[in-house]
C-alpha cells in the first residue's frame, strides 16, 4: 500500500475556482466580535491592555499607542485642587474686617441702656435714629476720665478679664457703668472703639494668666489675632500720657508711639511694677483717651469728619501694618528668652491706627455726621453721602440741610427725642396715618411734634411725607 | 510565568517569512503572553468566519459559533500541544461547533443560502418562501469596499453560495476545510473522522459540481 500526496494531485485544485472564491472571501467578522475576543484573552492571561499589535498598520499602532498611554488627566484637575485648597487656606487666615465693623457698630453707636442685647437693637435702627446720641457725651466722658484716673479700674479690669474678648467690659460699679455707657455714646466713636480695642488683649493677660508659659504665648497670639480682627483700630495717640495736649489726627501717617509708653505706669519697666494692683498700660491709655477727646471735642470731630477720613484711611493703615508688624516681630524676636508680656501689648497698643479711620470709619460716619451739623458745619459734610440713596441729585442738598436742621432741632427738644424713640419702629404709612389724624383731631402742637420726631427719625422724610405734610414747617400746622 | 514566557519566546520558530509559527505563538499565549494571541487570531480570524459562515448561512449565527470557538481556544490554551498543526486543531473546533449547531437547529444537512433557489439536498427551510431574508445581506463581506466592488462580490458570493448549497454536507464541509482552511487530506481525514479517500472522493466530487455550476466564470 503506497500513500500520495494528495495534496499535490492537480484534481484537487481549480484555479478559476481558487480565483473566484478568494474574490468572493471578503467576510469578516464584526469589529466588535474582535475587540471582544481579545479583551478577553487578555483578559484570562491577566494581562493589561493591548501595548502594540505586530500586526496591524502603523497608524493603527499609534492609535493604540495614544490610547494605552498612562493617563495624564488628572493632571490639571490636581492643580486646581491644590490651588482652591491654598486660597481657602488663606482666606480661612486673612483677618476679616466685616467683623470689625459690626463690632464697632454694635457696640458704639447706641441710644439704649448699656447692655449688650440693647445695644446690638440699636445697632440697627436707622441712621438717622442712631445718630440721635446725648449731647451731654462731652460732660460724661470727662466723668469717665475723672473715673478712669482712680484705682475704681479695678473692677472694670476684672471684668474685663472675664468677659470675651469682644464684649463690651462693664463694670459693677453703676457710676463706671454709666460713664462708660455715655462713653459708648460719644459722637467719636472711633475713639471709642479705640480705647475698648485693647480689652481683647486683656483677655489673658500673662501675669494674671495660671496657664503655662508656652500656653501664655499662645493666649497672647490669640490675643494679637483677635486684635488684628475684631478690634476697631485703636488710637495711636492712646498711649500718651494724659496730660499731653490733645493731638489732631492729621492725614499724614502717624509714626508708630515710642516704646515704653511715656505714660507713667506704662512707663514703669514691667520688672519694676507689681502685676495685679497696676493698672493696665493699655487700659490706663484706653481710659487717657477719652478725656482728650473730651477736652477738645473740635480736634477729635476734625479726626472723623468723613470727607477726610477716607483720606486717613488710606495713611494710616501703613502705619497700623507696620506697627503690628514691629511688635509681631518683638514677640518673635524673643524666642531665645522669655519674653516681656507688658512689653508686647505696649507694643500691641502702640500699633494700632488713628481712630475715625480704617474700619470705625463707617460706624463713626453717622454720629460724626451729627457732631458736624451741631457745629454748624457746611450740611454736605453732616450729610452722609454714602449711606444714602441717591435719588434726586438736585435736591440732595435741600434735603440735607433740612435734615440737619432737623436734628439740631431735635436734640433741642427732648420731647422730640422722645417721640423719635417711641416712633422709630412704627411704619412710615401708619406714621403718617396717626399724623393726619392729629391733624383731624386739630392736635396742631402734637401734629408739630410727630413732624420733628418723624424727620428726626427719617432722613429722607421729605420723599417720604405726602406733600400735604411735607411742605409744612414743623411746628405749624 | 515570566519564566515560562521567556521560555516560550525563546524556542520560538520561524517561518520562512521571518514570523513565528502559530503553535509557537499558541505556546507563548499559554505561558500569557496576550500578543502572541493577538497575532495568532489576526492570521486566522478571516479562514475560520469563513468556514462557519459558509456552512450555515446565517451571519448571526457564524457570529455566536465564532467566539464559541475562540473561547474555546482561550479555555483550553494551558493544554494545548502542538501535536498537530494549530489551524487543524482550530478547524477540529470550528467543525464540532457546526456539527453541534446542526444538531441544535434540527438540520440534517446545511440550508440553502440561495434562500429561494431550489436544489437537492435541502432538507432546511422552505424554498418557497419569498418572504425570507436574504442570509447573504446579514453576512459580514465586502466591508470597506466600494460600493461596485461589494456588489461585484456579493454576486459572486451569492453564486458560490448557491453552488455550495447544492453540495451535500459532508462534500461541502471537506471543500470548504481544504479551501479556507489549507488543510490536507490527509489533515481533513483526521478532523472529520474519515479516510484519506473518502476525503478525496468528497473533494473530487465537490470540485465538480462546482465548476459545473460555475462555469460561466471567467
Amino acid at each position: 500500500m503506497t500513500t500520495s500526496n494528495h495534496d499535490d494531485d492537480p484534481v484537487m485544485r481549480d484555479p478559476r475556482l481558487d480565483a473566484a472564491w478568494r474574490a468572493a472571501s471578503r467576510e469578516t467578522p464584526p469589529p466588535a466580535l474582535d475587540d471582544a475576543i481579545r479583551a478577553a484573552a487578555r483578559r484570562e492571561v491577566g494581562a493589561g491592555p493591548q501595548r502594540e499589535i505586530t500586526t496591524v498598520s502603523t497608524p493603527m499602532r499609534a492609535r493604540v499607542r495614544e490610547a494605552t498611554r498612562p493617563e495624564k488627566w488628572w493632571g490639571p484637575l490636581a492643580a486646581a485642587a491644590v490651588i482652591g485648597a491654598i486660597a481657602v487656606g488663606v482666606l480661612q487666615l486673612a483677618p476679616r474686617d466685616r467683623d470689625t465693623s459690626a463690632d464697632v457698630a454694635n457696640t458704639v453707636v447706641s441710644d439704649m441702656p448699656a447692655d449688650n442685647g440693647a445695644t446690638r437693637r440699636d445697632a440697627r435702627l436707622p441712621a438717622a435714629a442712631s445718630a440721635s446720641v446725648r449731647e451731654s457725651a462731652p460732660a460724661a466722658a470727662g466723668a469717665t476720665d475723672a473715673k478712669a484716673n482712680t484705682e475704681s479700674q479695678m473692677p472694670f479690669r476684672k471684668q474685663a478679664l472675664d468677659q470675651p474678648a469682644l464684649e463690651k467690659p462693664v463694670s459693677k460699679d453703676p457710676a463706671s457703668n454709666e460713664s462708660d455707657a455715655r462713653g459708648d455714646a460719644m459722637p467719636s466713636s472711633g475713639l471709642t472703639g479705640a480705647a475698648r480695642a485693647p480689652a481683647a488683649i486683656e483677655v489673658a493677660p500673662p501675669s494674671t494668666n495660671p496657664e503655662p508659659e508656652g500656653k501664655k504665648k499662645s493666649s497672647m497670639a490669640r490675643a494679637e489675632t483677635s486684635t488684628a480682627k475684631a478690634a476697631p483700630a485703636p488710637f495711636p495717640h492712646a498711649v500718651l500720657p494724659p496730660t499731653s495736649a490733645p493731638t489732631p489726627v492729621s492725614p499724614q501717617p502717624a509714626a508708630p508711639a515710642p516704646l515704653p509708653a511715656p505714660n507713667s505706669a506704662a512707663a514703669t519697666p514691667a520688672s519694676a511694677r507689681p502685676r495685679a494692683p497696676e493698672p493696665f498700660p493699655v487700659e490706663t491709655a484706653k481710659r487717657a483717651a477719652v478725656p482728650n477727646v473730651a477736652q477738645a471735642p473740635s480736634a477729635a470731630v476734625d479726626a472723623v469728619k468723613p470727607d477726610v477720613s477716607a483720606k486717613q484711611e488710606s495713611f494710616a493703615v501703613a502705619p497700623r501694618k507696620s506697627a503690628v508688624a514691629s511688635a509681631m516681630g518683638a514677640m518673635t524676636s524673643n524666642a531665645t528668652g522669655p519674653a516681656d508680656p507688658d512689653a508686647l501689648r505696649d507694643k500691641l497698643a502702640a500699633a494700632t491706627p488713628p481712630a475715625g479711620t480704617g474700619t470705625t470709619q463707617a460706624a463713626g460716619g453717622a454720629v460724626a455726621r451729627e457732631r458736624a451739623s451741631s457745629r454748624g458745619d457746611s450740611p454736605s459734610l453732616a450729610a452722609a453721602p454714602a449711606a444714602m440713596p441717591q435719588r434726586d441729585a438736585a435736591a440732595e442738598p435741600a434735603r440735607q440741610f433740612a435734615t440737619a436742621k432737623v436734628a439740631a432741632e431735635r436734640r433741642a427738644d427732648p420731647a422730640v427725642d422722645a417721640k423719635a424713640k417711641e416712633r422709630a419702629r412704627l411704619p412710615v404709612a401708619d406714621w403718617i396715618a396717626l399724623i393726619r389724624k392729629l391733624r383731624d383731631e386739630g392736635r396742631l402742637d402734637d401734629v408739630a411734634l410727630e413732624l420733628k420726631a418723624f424727620r428726626a427719625v427719617h432722613a429722607d422724610a421729605q420723599t417720604l411725607l405726602p406733600p400735604d405734610l411735607r411742605d409744612a414747617p414743623p411746628g405749624k400746622r | 510565568m515570566r519564566g515560562s514566557l521567556a521560555y516560550s519566546r525563546a524556542m520560538l520558530a520561524f517561518t520562512p517569512d521571518g514570523a513565528p509559527g502559530d503553535e509557537d505563538l499558541m505556546l507563548a499565549y499559554a505561558a500569557g503572553d496576550a500578543s502572541a494571541f493577538d497575532a495568532l487570531y489576526e492570521r486566522h480570524r478571516g479562514g475560520v468566519y469563513r468556514y462557519l459562515v459558509r456552512h450555515c448561512g446565517n451571519a448571526a449565527a457564524a457570529d455566536e459559533m465564532f467566539q464559541d470557538v475562540w473561547m474555546s481556544v482561550i479555555r483550553v490554551r494551558a493544554t494545548y500541544a502542538p501535536s498537530a498543526k494549530f489551524t487543524t486543531w482550530v478547524y477540529r473546533i470550528a467543525h464540532n461547533r457546526v456539527v453541534d449547531h446542526w444538531r441544535a437547529t434540527g438540520q440534517v444537512e446545511l440550508v440553502s443560502a440561495g434562500g429561494g433557489q431550489p436544489g437537492g439536498g435541502h432538507s432546511g427551510g422552505d424554498p418557497d418562501d419569498d418572504d425570507a431574508p436574504d442570509p447573504l445581506a446579514a453576512i459580514a463581506g465586502a466591508r470597506g469596499y466600494e460600493p461596485e466592488v461589494r456588489v461585484a462580490a456579493k454576486q459572486l458570493g451569492a453564486r458560490l453560495y448557491a453552488a455550495l448549497s447544492l453540495l451535500p454536507p459532508a462534500q461541502r464541509d471537506a471543500f470548504l476545510l481544504h479551501q479556507e482552511g489549507g488543510l490536507s487530506l490527509s489533515e481533513i481525514a483526521a478532523l472529520t473522522g474519515s479516510g484519506v479517500e473518502t476525503v478525496k472522493s468528497r473533494l473530487r466530487y465537490a470540485l465538480a459540481k462546482l465548476r459545473t455550476e460555475l462555469a460561466d466564470l471567467q
